[in-house]
């Protein structure tokens, strides 16, 4: 349940960026953060290793002013998408609001998407949470790699794959060229803000 | 009715909210699946292998990305840039073939940017041969400080090692010594004058002294053969105008 402050009427709306490791999560945010953060007018802040893998989380919060009374604050974070790194994975989606699961379309990545996503159903569990009941948007990333030849799976597959069950909304997107990354920020945060106005009636 | 026209009241409010925040960003309108994609990208192959090393090194990915890079240097044997670029490709495949994850955590980073510069120049025709120059040879020196300092680091750990040994060496030395004396008769047994000497010689514990030798051998003949492939790549690459 999102952070809700009835006295000074302001919503906290936390929305995680989960999916297997170089899928393009952090990619996300950096693109969000390089193309507006003049007008969200906040910063990033982002813990990596020495070979620019997230080793915490990346965060990036930002406020997009009064919604129906309230005062909506946006937080958006991702997880390290190594395997073993669950435990932070874990703690990362310690009251999330939202999710968005960026699997990587590449042909050689189609056994870790789904091992990813089972881990986030396993997760969300942990804390009493439904993959079927959270706010959910499906974004198949480095749909760019196609230009270069690259062996990608193709949209039907990946929504066999993944979202069969789920039938979530879901964008073929390009982090690297901003391609839907903006798409997929303006749904999860519909999806989550009326999630969250339906759980406060 | 009423609920319905709330949430639409609630979705539309946010809707133009968005829209002011994340506007403009609107070039994206096409489908990317209707994409008329060129399919003469040459680095299509050793693209998808790079990704694959960033994300998991095997045997499979680094015998393919070796096999890739050498089919390659036979496309571009009269391009002597593009043969230059594929030359320092092979070579930081071959580090990571030997180290695996022990590898420098700047080599991936390294071959990373070396193959996008390298796709760069392939990639824009235009591009005039001067331009081509710089930019490999600001990866070469990328690429030459990393093997400094591979060579510092190992220097680094071969200085301990051997400081380690010479440590434990003197050790073993005088517990031989001892257990000589304590073969002899008891008119030579004296008591030990440094019996902190004692303590330590138990703690480092002499048995594993033969594995620490072996495994700095194999470090050293590796650590060597790694430098004189370099070696050679530096002397092949230099000879190239």
């Amino acid at each position: 349940m999102a952070f809700v402050n009835l006295k000074n009427k302001e919503i906290q709306v936390k929305i995680v960026y989960y999916g297997p490791g170089r899928g393009g999560k952090t990619t996300n945010l950096e693109y969000i953060y390089k193309k507006f953060h003049n007008r969200i007018n906040t910063e990033m802040v982002t813990v990596k290793t020495h070979g620019d893998r997230t080793l915490f989380f990346d965060f990036l919060p930002f406020d997009i002013g009064v919604i129906n009374g309230y005062d909506v604050k946006i937080q958006l974070y991702t997880v390290p998408g190594q395997v073993k790194y669950n435990a932070t994975r874990r703690l990362v989606l310690r009251g999330v609001d939202g999710i968005v699961f960026v699997a990587d379309a590449m042909a050689v990545r189609r056994e870790k998407n789904v091992l990813s996503l089972k881990n986030l159903q396993e997760n969300l569990a942990n804390y009493k949470k439904s993959i079927f009941r959270i706010p959910c948007v499906f974004q198949y990333n480095k749909i760019d790699l196609r230009e270069q030849g690259i062996p990608l799976l193709n949209l039907n597959t990946l929504e066999n794959d993944l979202n069969s069950r789920l039938k979530r909304p879901s964008f073929a997107a390009s982090a690297l060229t901003g391609r839907n990354v903006v798409a997929t920020l303006k749904k999860i945060i519909s999806m989550t803000v009326a999630s969250i106005k339906r759980d406060l009636k | 009715m009423a609920k319905q026209n709330d949430e639409d009241t609630l979705s539309a409010e946010l809707e133009n909210r968005l829209d002011d925040l994340f506007g403009e960003d609107e070039k994206f309108t096409d489908d990317p699946e209707d994409d008329d994609v060129p399919h003469d990208y040459p680095l299509g192959e050793l693209k998808n292998l790079v990704l694959s090393i960033d994300w998991e090194i095997t045997d499979e990915v680094l015998a393919n990305f070796l096999r890739q890079v050498n089919q390659l240097k036979n496309e571009y044997k009269s391009d002597k840039i593009n043969l230059t670029f594929l030359q320092i490709l092979g070579s930081l495949g071959e580090y990571i073939k030997t180290h695996r994850g022990k590898a420098h955590p700047k080599t991936f980073k390294i071959l990373n940017s070396v193959f996008a510069k390298f796709d760069e120049v392939v990639i824009s025709k235009d591009m005039q041969e001067r331009d081509k120059k710089i930019i490999l040879r600001g990866e070469m020196n990328k690429y030459k400080q990393l093997r400094s300092q591979i060579s510092s680091t190992k220097a680094a750990k071969a200085d301990k090692r051997s400081e380690l040994s010479e440590k434990k060496v003197k050790p073993m030395l005088v517990e031989r010594k001892k257990d000589l004396v304590a073969d002899r008769p008891s008119r030579l047994e004296k008591p030990a004058k440094k019996p902190d000497a004692v303590l330590q010689d138990s703690e480092v514990g002499p048995a594993s002294y033969p594995d620490e030798i072996a495994r700095a051998v194999v470090e050293i003949k590796k650590f060597i053969h790694s430098e004189l492939r370099a070696l050679r790549e530096e002397l092949r690459i230099g000879k190239k105008p």
